[in-house]
C-alpha cells in the first residue's frame, strides 16, 4: 500500500510538474500568440499604408499622364499656331503686294513703314529701300508736306482724309485717301495711304468737257449765224442796183428784227451759262401765278387755250428772285401753249410737298418720246422751226441756283407735265 | 434757164437766196424745211442745183443729201451751215464725196454763192 501511495505520490509530483511546465509552456505560446498579434497588426497597418500609398500613387501616375498628353497637345497646338502665324502673314504680304494701287504705311513723321509692290514698282525702287523716306520727298519732291497732304489732316482729326489733285512730280493725277492706325488706347501710331492713279479717267472727263463745250459753240454759232445770215443777205439786197425804197424799207424793218433775235438768243444764253443769284425776297407764289396768268390768258385764248388755275391755300413763302421764277413760268407755259396746236386747257397747280412748294404745268398737248424727253435741258436742243432750245436750259439752271428741281412727265399723244420744286422759305405762313 | 432748189428751215434766209438767184437769171424753187425738200425730191421734179443747209430740225442736211444717192440723182450740192461740227464735217462732208469747196458759212456773201454755182454748173 506504501508502495502504491508513494508511486500514486511520485505520479502526482510528476503531474503537478507536468501542469506546471505546461502553464509555463501556454504562457510562453500565449506571449508568442500576442506578439504574433501584434506583429499581424502592425502588418495590416503597414498593408493598409502600402495600398493607400499606392492609390495615390496610381492617380499622382494617372495625373501625370494625363498631364503629358495635355503638353503633347500643346506643343502640336503651338507648332500649327505658329506655322499658321507664319501663313498668315504670308497671305497679308501677298495680298498688300497684290494691290493695284500704291498702298503705303506710315509713322506719324511721314516716314514710311511699308509700301506694297505696286508702291516700289511706281519709283523704280526695291520694297526695302522706300522704308524711312518721307513721303513728301518720295511723292511730291518736296522738302515738306504740300497743301494738299491729306496725311497731315488725319494726323490732326484721327480721320480718314481724301484728296484728288494732279501731281506734277508723277505726271498723274491721283486720288488719295489717307486712314488712320490706332492702338488699343486710342492713340494714333500710324497712317496707311492709297494712292490711286486716276489719269485716265480725268483725261476723259476733260476730253467730255472740252465736246460739250465744242458742242455748246458750234450750236451756238449756228443759232447766231443764222439771224446774222438774214442780216447780211437783206443788207445785200438792199444794196443791189435797182432796189427800191419799199424794199428797202422791209428790209430794214427784217434786219432790226433778226438783230434783236441774235440779241435774245445771247443773253438767253448768257443767263444760262451764268444763273445771277439776283434779288431775293419772299414772295406769295398763288399772286405770282394770277398775275402771270392775267398777262397772257389774252394771247393763249387766241390760240383756243384755256387756263385752269388750282392754288392750294396758306402756302408758305419762297425766297426767290420773282422775275427769275416768272421766266422759268412762262416758258412752261410757252411751251405747253406749243405743244397744244389744237388748243385745250393748261392746268396750273401750286401745292405744299414736304420742305417744297410744287407747282404743276400740266398740258394735253402732242407729248414727248423718251428720246427727245432725255435731251430737252441740252442747250439749243428743239424740235421747233423756231425754237432756240434754250428755254428750259434756262429754265433750269434757274430753278438749279433756286436749290429746287424741275422734272417732266410726259406721253406721246397724252401731254406733259412740268413740275416745280422750290424750298420753302423760313418767313413762315403767309 | 437752170433750175435752183433751196432748201433752209428758215424762211427768211430761202427768200434772200430765190431773190438774189432769180435777179441773176435762175429758176428758184424753194421749199422751207428738209420734210418739204424730200416731197419735192419724191415728185421726180428735175433739177440742176441745190442749195441746201445742213442744220435743219427732223429732217436735216444728211438726210437730204442720203436721199438723193438713193434715188441716183447726180444733182451738184452746194452746202449752207450756220456751224460746222465734227458729226457734219466726218460724216456728210468726206463719206458722200464733199469738200470744203462745196460748203458755205452763214452769213454769206451772195456774189460767192453766185459764183459758186455758175461753177457747178459749168463743170457739170
Ligand atoms: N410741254 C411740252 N410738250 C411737248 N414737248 C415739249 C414741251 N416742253 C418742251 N418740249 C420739247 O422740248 C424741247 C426743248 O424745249 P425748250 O423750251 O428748251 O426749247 P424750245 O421751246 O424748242 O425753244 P424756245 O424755248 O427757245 O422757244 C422743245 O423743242 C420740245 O421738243
Ligand atoms: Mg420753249
Amino acid at each position: 500500500m506504501e508502495k502504491e501511495l508513494q508511486r500514486l505520490k511520485a505520479a502526482n509530483a510528476r503531474l503537478r510538474e507536468r501542469n506546471r511546465q505546461l502553464r509555463s509552456r501556454e504562457q510562453t505560446l500565449q506571449a508568442n500568440n500576442r506578439r504574433l498579434r501584434a506583429n499581424e497588426q502592425k502588418l495590416k497597418a503597414t498593408n493598409r499604408r502600402l495600398r493607400a500609398s499606392g492609390q495615390q500613387w496610381k492617380a499622382a501616375n494617372q495625373q501625370l499622364r494625363a498631364k503629358e498628353r495635355q503638353l503633347q497637345k500643346e506643343i502640336t497646338g503651338h507648332k500649327e499656331a505658329g506655322e499658321a502665324l507664319q501663313q498668315a502673314a504670308e497671305e497679308w504680304r501677298i495680298t498688300f503686294d497684290s494691290i493695284h494701287d500704291l498702298v503705303s504705311i506710315h509713322d506719324k513723321n511721314y516716314k514710311f513703314v511699308r509700301v506694297n509692290q505696286a508702291f516700289a514698282d511706281q519709283f523704280n525702287m526695291k520694297q526695302k529701300n522706300v522704308i524711312g523716306k518721307t513721303c513728301y520727298e518720295l511723292v511730291h519732291g518736296t522738302e515738306g508736306p504740300p497743301p494738299q497732304c491729306p496725311h497731315r489732316r488725319t494726323l490732326e482729326t484721327k480721320k480718314p482724309q481724301h484728296s484728288e489733285y494732279f501731281e506734277p512730280h508723277l505726271d498723274m493725277f491721283v486720288e488719295v485717301s489717307t486712314s488712320p492706325v490706332m492702338n488699343a488706347a486710342g492713340e494714333l501710331v500710324a497712317t496707311v495711304h492709297i494712292v490711286r492713279d486716276i489719269t485716265p479717267r480725268k483725261k476723259l472727263e476733260q476730253n467730255q468737257r472740252l465736246s460739250e463745250l465744242g458742242k455748246l459753240v458750234a450750236d451756238m454759232a449756228h443759232e447766231v449765224n443764222n439771224p446774222l445770215m438774214v442780216i447780211s443777205g437783206s443788207a445785200q439786197l438792199s444794196l443791189l442796183d435797182g432796189a427800191s425804197g419799199g424794199d428797202i424799207r422791209n428790209n430794214l424793218k427784217i434786219i432790226h428784227e433778226e438783230s434783236n433775235r441774235a440779241r435774245d438768243i445771247i443773253q438767253r444764253l448768257l443767263k444760262f451759262s451764268r444763273p445771277t443769284k439776283g434779288d431775293r425776297k419772299g414772295i406769295n407764289i398763288n399772286q405770282s401765278l394770277d398775275s402771270i396768268i392775267k398777262l397772257i390768258e389774252h394771247q393763249f385764248s387766241l390760240s383756243d387755250i384755256r387756263i385752269r388755275k388750282t392754288l392750294a391755300d396758306g402756302l408758305p413763302l419762297i425766297v426767290v428772285d420773282e422775275k427769275q421764277i416768272h421766266e422759268v413760268i412762262v416758258n412752261l407755259l410757252n411751251n405747253a401753249r406749243e405743244a397744244m396746236t389744237a388748243g385745250g386747257t393748261i392746268d396750273i397747280r401750286s401745292s405744299k410737298e414736304g420742305d417744297f412748294l410744287r407747282i404743276d404745268v400740266k398740258d394735253s398737248g402732242a407729248g414727248m418720246d423718251d428720246e427727245t424727253l432725255s435731251k430737252i435741258f441740252e442747250p439749243f436742243y428743239t424740235t421747233k422751226e423756231k425754237g432756240t432750245g434754250l428755254g428750259l436750259s434756262v429754265c433750269h439752271g434757274i430753278v438749279s441756283a433756286h436749290n429746287g428741281e424741275l422734272k417732266f412727265e410726259s406721253q406721246m399723244g397724252q401731254g406733259t407735265t412740268a413740275t416745280i420744286l422750290l424750298p420753302v422759305g423760313d418767313k413762315g405762313e403767309d | 434757164m437752170p433750175r435752183i432748189l433751196v432748201v433752209d428751215d428758215e424762211p427768211r434766209i430761202a427768200d434772200i437766196i430765190e431773190k438774189y438767184l432769180s435777179l441773176n437769171g435762175f429758176e428758184v424753187i424753194k421749199t422751207i424745211g428738209g420734210e418739204k425738200a424730200l416731197e419735192f425730191l419724191e415728185s421726180g421734179a428735175k433739177i440742176d442745183l441745190m442749195c441746201l443747209d445742213m442744220r435743219m430740225p427732223k429732217v436735216d442736211g444728211r438726210d437730204i443729201i442720203q436721199k438723193t444717192k438713193e434715188m441716183d440723182k447726180k444733182v451738184p450740192i452746194i452746202l449752207l451751215t450756220g456751224s460746222i461740227d465734227a458729226q457734219i464735217s466726218l460724216e456728210a462732208l468726206k463719206d458722200a464725196g464733199f469738200t470744203e469747196a462745196d460748203v458755205l458759212y452763214k452769213p454769206v456773201d451772195l456774189p460767192v454763192l453766185l459764183e459758186k454755182i455758175r461753177r457747178k454748173l459749168a463743170a457739170v
